[in-house]
């Protein structure tokens, strides 16, 4: 139709810029599209690279003994070595395939919880014919150790050299060896001990709540509970022996459910009683114990406590282990200072702040040696006690001008050592191999402490630990020199649970003790005059670390954290040990007196 | 009851006297249920059918349910197939690689010679690093640092005592002994076993993927079981697999929707195209439809509109020839009516004086005579037929005695049999024949069907036979003379038709007598058909209803003349079907 033309013309005319802004958005949508078709896209905006947690980021790896039941046709050897495996597997707490390997009768008289043994050796034979209807294996080795039920590892003492000889006897049943008499408890192998325990430090409450000290125990790898599991539940059990009366628990009656990890926090779920253990003893006791205890394997994920599944009444308990950093059961904050005498003034060992404390006036001054200083935290001053040279422990506030004022009295102290309660603690030595522990706690009264094990000796130096709950105590008797560690049990008064740390050794004088930190127990010894030997011991492990060569060393000085260990050589010059450079590094020529720092 | 009964006897009876009711009617009921139910169920199922067939638009939507359903299912099978294939393979290398590296790592810790048992310096030494003596144990404790909590493994040795070890809470049954069989029977290769794993930590089985490798030693060979945990891969796995059966459901109601939408938009004008056609076909020819847009279905409604349009025309065009036709047709008749009346008078006065003229002028006379007679008959059928044309005639029923008026038109044809000496055999019932009808047209159709018998009888018989039933009343004239060809039947009812043109027409009919005869029959709601077979004759018959104005449902009488029937059905002839699907035939034209 001619009458249309015009229309479709301008049409025509008007398409390509119509087009264009049509195409415009069109193509836009189509690049976009084929850019997120592509399954990698390159380039791209930045995203956080933080991987997925574990699946189980509460556990350990670990390596276990499976249970096998008896070998078809075993020689006798191989049945008792079954059987030492069987048992030693975690998976069958029962042990029912460990008593496969028993005859019906020995079946019924043993037991494996009749203490565990930790040896190190392997089955003998004693070879004779397969025909015999008897066969018996023995298992040689030494001994290195026993755990108690409560996990409490003890060493066996190297000294009384124990030598192991377990023996088993078998018959044959039904052609096949059985064990027809096996020694009670459990048999376990270094390796399987090492294996299926770990060692822990589970904390609990000093006295008065003060603070935590550390426990150490064994922790059964149970590959159904979990480690942290276990952990809490050997919280919950309490103290091991030696520290029992010595510590408190926030804990009491509790169970717990299960630990579980949520997201970026680990739930432990309790039992109702957790409820009434949080009302008597206060939800920052118990959240340091736990904080404290699973801090090796919570890292720093906070933790949340739940009462069988549910919040915690009366709002969510939630630990964040950074607010329980002052728990810490070493006490000292790190960087803390040392102190040392020199011309009758006390330095600062820090070498910042060079206000030397007057010790007294004039001649006077030089009247007191033996300082101890007094922790700084609490409402309490800090104190300075010495001995006087009239006898005596004197205390005075930390300041200028010292006021001594006498609070022990007696002849034959040894050097005053504070706890983390303020009281100062000495031993008078009233006689040959006669001593008593003596305590106060202001000037107006002395009170004598019971302290059965060492009041027959000589002790030499009596130190209490920061944690205020251990004491390391230098003693000579019959056997000679050697450390004791024991515990104060502040409800009855007494100082007992003595073991001994660093064993008497023939021609050994111990010099000088000093706690680092709760755990470690720095020693100066010296054998037959010859160059001293510097050995920090692991207190509740009972074991050493290598040793440094000290020379002319006479009194030491440690503090936790990165404080230096420091030594007063002989002549005056103090030295403080460089970590970094491996090396002394002299701090004081020559005429300071030794160096202390706050408690230990 | 008796009143002695004790009660506890009397519950018990009168709850067997309750119980046959409801017993009855539980009996009864499921069966009246499941009648009911069928019932129902096929009235349901009959509705679904109906509907069904009558919606396209069900139709389309169910098929293209159907249809993508099949696609949908067996693209996301196949999608589901390849998606497992890729997850599960990628993590089978990586967990085959890694394993294979710890079997080398665990085959070097056991080929190194064992170091001298020396007691360590410091016994049972704290940290992290514990030191085993033996070498699985070395060797596990590796693997164990480097699995973390990703695998566990399980390390057997069938030979050796005590050196069955495993590393993660893997429990050691799920060590699968099909797996066992496999590792230890064929050295070389390392196998994978996909197993419901258990583990000691936790309650349920756990998919995993169990490696096995042997580990060749003096001491006897090490079986080394990895165990890498699959959940995240069933996560995943199950994750994709719902979301393809969320999708592919969308996908198929989406498919579903589009189709119901598409095939509205064609349905709907095709609906309405419908209705108007059917509204056009019932005479309403101003029907158009709305043309909207320019699409294909705004094209068909507008070639629709077109058609209609044009039909309507040239039916009105048809309606007018019709009518102008006719009223020539009249007014021809009217207009020669006049001149014929002079010509007639003048007519009669010759023939009366026919004997004064020479016998060639008499018989003149007589011939003119005659053919104006026949003229003026011609002249009344066509004016006769115009008015049917015209839609004129109308019909004056009384209630008569159908015999009376087969005898009056046999009585009015007895002159004419007799002059072909044609005997007429009158069959009438004894009982009177009554029905609604106008005497006059009737005894007109009967007198044209026996001149027309008579004049093709060729002197034999013709018989007449009255019949009657409940509802209709029937004569049937049968004679047996030349008869009727094939196709004949229908014609003879055409106005001016001639069986055999080049024949006279001895009585002089018009040509126009059945064609009247059949409006007459139609005027009365009734039939009137012709049956005849060369050589046989032939046999007309009327059928009326008795009531004015009811439907003609049968005849009384057959078309088709008994014996002819008989003769046919002994010759094993199949009958010819003439009957009552004539009937609307002939009403059509």
């Amino acid at each position: 139709m001619p009458t249309s033309r015009p229309v479709p013309a301008g049409c025509a005319a008007g398409w390509p810029a119509r087009a264009a802004r049509r195409a415009a958005p069109l193509a836009l949508f189509l690049v976009l599209l084929l850019a997120g078709c592509s399954t990698v896209p390159p380039g791209g905006a930045i995203f956080a690279a933080r991987g997925q947690s574990e699946a189980d980021p509460l556990g350990e790896p670990y390596v276990r003994m499976l249970v096998a039941p008896p070998k078809q046709n075993g020689t006798p050897a191989e049945i008792v070595d079954g059987f030492l495996a069987a048992a030693a597997s975690p998976d069958d707490p029962q042990r029912t395939v460990a008593r496969r390997y028993l005859t019906g009768d020995a079946d019924r008289t043993w037991s494996p919880f009749d203490g565990t043994t930790i040896y190190e050796g392997r089955t003998v034979s004693d070879g004779r014919g397969e025909d015999l209807p008897q066969a018996h294996v023995t298992l040689k080795g030494t001994v290195l150790g026993t755990l108690d039920g409560d996990g409490h590892y003890v060493l066996t003492d190297a000294s009384a050299g124990s030598e192991l000889a377990k023996g088993f006897t078998l018959v044959r049943v039904n052609g096949q060896w059985r064990i027809s008499s096996a020694p009670s408890g459990l048999l376990l192998s270094e390796d399987d001990f090492k294996r299926g325990f770990r060692p822990f430090d589970v904390y609990f409450a000093a006295p008065r709540w003060a603070g935590l000290v550390a426990d150490r125990v064994r922790v059964r790898v149970d590959p159904a509970e979990g480690l942290a599991e276990t952990l809490v539940r050997k919280l919950l059990d309490g103290p091991t022996k030696p520290m029992r009366g010595a510590v408190d628990s926030a804990f009491s009656g509790v169970d717990v459910n299960g630990v579980s990890v949520e997201e970026n926090s680990v739930v432990v779920d309790f039992t109702y009683a957790v409820v009434d253990s949080a009302a008597d003893a206060g939800r920052r006791a118990l959240g340091a114990q736990l904080a404290w205890t699973l801090k090796p394997l919570t890292e720093a994920r906070r933790i949340e406590v739940r009462v069988n599944g549910e919040q915690f009444p009366g709002g969510a308990f939630v630990i964040d282990p950074r607010d329980y950093d002052r728990f810490d059961p070493d006490v000292l904050p790190s960087g803390t200072a040392a102190y040392y005498p020199k011309d009758g003034r006390l330095h600062s060992a820090d070498g910042k702040s060079d206000n030397p404390l007057p010790l007294g006036d004039g001649a006077a001054a030089g009247q007191y040696t033996e300082f101890a200083v007094s922790g700084s935290g609490g409402d309490r001053p800090q104190r300075l006690a010495a001995l006087s040279r009239n006898g005596g422990v004197w205390v005075s506030a930390m300041g200028a001008p010292a006021r001594w004022e006498r609070w022990i009295q007696g002849q034959g102290l040894t050097p005053p050592s504070f706890d983390r309660y303020g009281d100062v603690w000495t031993v008078a030595r009233q006689g040959p191999r006669r001593s008593q522990v003596l305590r106060a706690a202001d000037a107006s009264r002395q009170y004598p402490v019971r302290a059965p094990d060492i009041e027959t000796a000589d002790v030499r130096a009596f130190r209490v630990a920061r944690d205020g709950v251990r004491v390391a105590v230098v003693c000579s008797d019959e056997h000679g020199q050697r450390v004791l560690i024991g515990y104060i049990d502040r409800g009855g008064w007494s100082v007992g649970n003595f073991r001994e740390l660093v064993p008497a050794e023939k021609g050994q004088q111990i010099l000088d003790v000093a706690w680092q930190d709760a755990d470690t127990l720095w020693v100066l010894t010296n054998k037959h005059g010859s160059d001293g030997e510097l050995t920090p011991w692991s207190v509740t492990q009972g074991v050493r670390a290598d040793s440094k060569v000290a020379a002319r060393v006479e009194r030491i000085a440690a503090a936790p954290g990165d404080s230096p260990l420091l030594v007063l050589n002989s002549g005056g010059e103090l030295a403080a040990w460089n970590a970094q450079k491996s090396r002394w590094e002299s701090l004081v020529k020559k005429g300071a007196g030794p160096p202390v720092y706050p408690l230990g | 009851m008796p009143p002695m009964a004790p009660p506890t006897t009397s519950a018990p009876a009168a709850r067997d006297a309750g119980r046959p009711r409801p017993k009855k009617k539980a009996r009864r009921t499921p069966r009246q249920i499941a009648r009911g139910v069928r019932r129902r169920a096929r009235r349901a199922a009959g509705r679904v059918r109906r509907v069904w067939r009558r919606s396209l638009q069900l139709r389309v939507v169910t098929s293209t349910l159907v249809i993508s359903m099949t696609v949908v299912a067996v693209l996301g099978f196949f999608l589901l197939q390849m998606i497992n294939t890729a997850v599960l393979n990628g993590r089978v290398s990586a967990a085959t690689a890694e394993a294979q590296a710890n079997v080398t790592t665990v085959a070097g810790y056991l080929g190194q010679v064992p170091p001298p048992t020396a007691k360590p310096s410091v016994p049972l030494q704290e940290d992290d690093e514990v030191t085993m003596t033996s070498p699985v144990d070395q060797a596990l404790q590796a693997l164990a640092k480097r699995a973390g909590s990703r695998y566990s493994v399980v390390i057997l040795n069938a030979g050796q005592v005590g050196q069955d070890r495993a590393v993660g809470p893997i429990d050691q049954r799920s060590v699968p002994p099909k797996l066992r069989d496999a590792v230890r029977r064929d050295r070389a290769e390392p196998k994978a076993e996909y197993i419901s794993a258990s583990y000691l930590d936790r309650a349920g089985p756990r998919p995993a993927l169990a490696v096995g490798a042997l580990v060749p030693d003096a001491r006897g060979d090490y079986e080394l079981y990895h165990f890498f945990p699959l959940d995240d891969e069933v996560d995943t796995l199950s994750t994709v697999q719902q979301w393809l059966v969320v999708v592919g459901a969308a996908l198929v109601l989406l498919l579903a929707a589009v189709a119901f939408l598409v095939t509205r938009q064609v349905v709907i004008p095709v609906r309405l195209t419908r209705q108007a056609a059917e509204r056009l076909a019932a005479g309403r020819l101003e029907e158009r439809l709305k043309v909207r847009g320019e699409d294909d279905l705004a094209r068909l409604a507008a070639s629709f509109n077109e058609m209609a349009a044009t039909l309507a025309l040239k039916i009105h065009q048809l309606e007018e020839l019709s009518q102008v036709q006719r009223q020539f047709v009249s007014d021809v008749s009217h207009e020669l009516r006049t001149p014929l009346t002079t010509v007639r008078m003048a007519a009669d006065l010759l023939y009366e004086s026919r004997e004064e003229f020479d016998p060639a002028a008499a018989r003149s006379a007589e011939l003119m005579q005659n053919q104006l007679e026949r003229f003026e008959s011609m002249l009344a059928d066509l004016l006769e037929i115009s008015r049917y044309d015209a839609g004129a005639a109308t019909l004056d029923v009384d209630s008569v005695d159908m015999r009376d008026v087969v005898l009056r038109a046999v009585g009015d044809s007895q002159p004419l049999a007799e002059r072909k000496t044609t005997r007429l055999d009158l069959r009438l019932p004894n009982e009177p024949c009554m029905a609604e009808v106008e005497s006059r047209r009737v005894e007109r159709i009967l007198r044209n069907l026996l001149f027309n018998a008579i004049e093709h009888g060729e002197g034999r018989d013709i018989v007449v036979t009255l019949g009657a039933d409940r509802d209709a009343v029937a004569v049937a004239v049968r004679d047996h003379g030349v008869g009727l060809k094939p196709g004949e039947e229908h014609m003879v009812f055409d106005r001016f038709w001639r069986a055999d043109p080049s024949r006279a027409r001895t009585i002089g009919g018009t040509g126009l007598g059945l064609a009247i005869s059949r409006e007459d029959a139609m005027l009365h709601g009734g039939w009137l058909q012709a049956w005849g077979m060369p050589g046989e004759g032939s046999q007309f018959r009327l059928s009326l209803p008795r009531q004015a104005g009811a439907e003609l449902r049968g005849s009384p009488l057959p078309l088709v003349p008994p014996e002819i029937e008989i003769r046919r059905t002994w010759k094993g002839h199949t009958t010819q079907v003439l009957l009552p699907a004539a009937e609307g035939g002939l009403d059509a034209d």
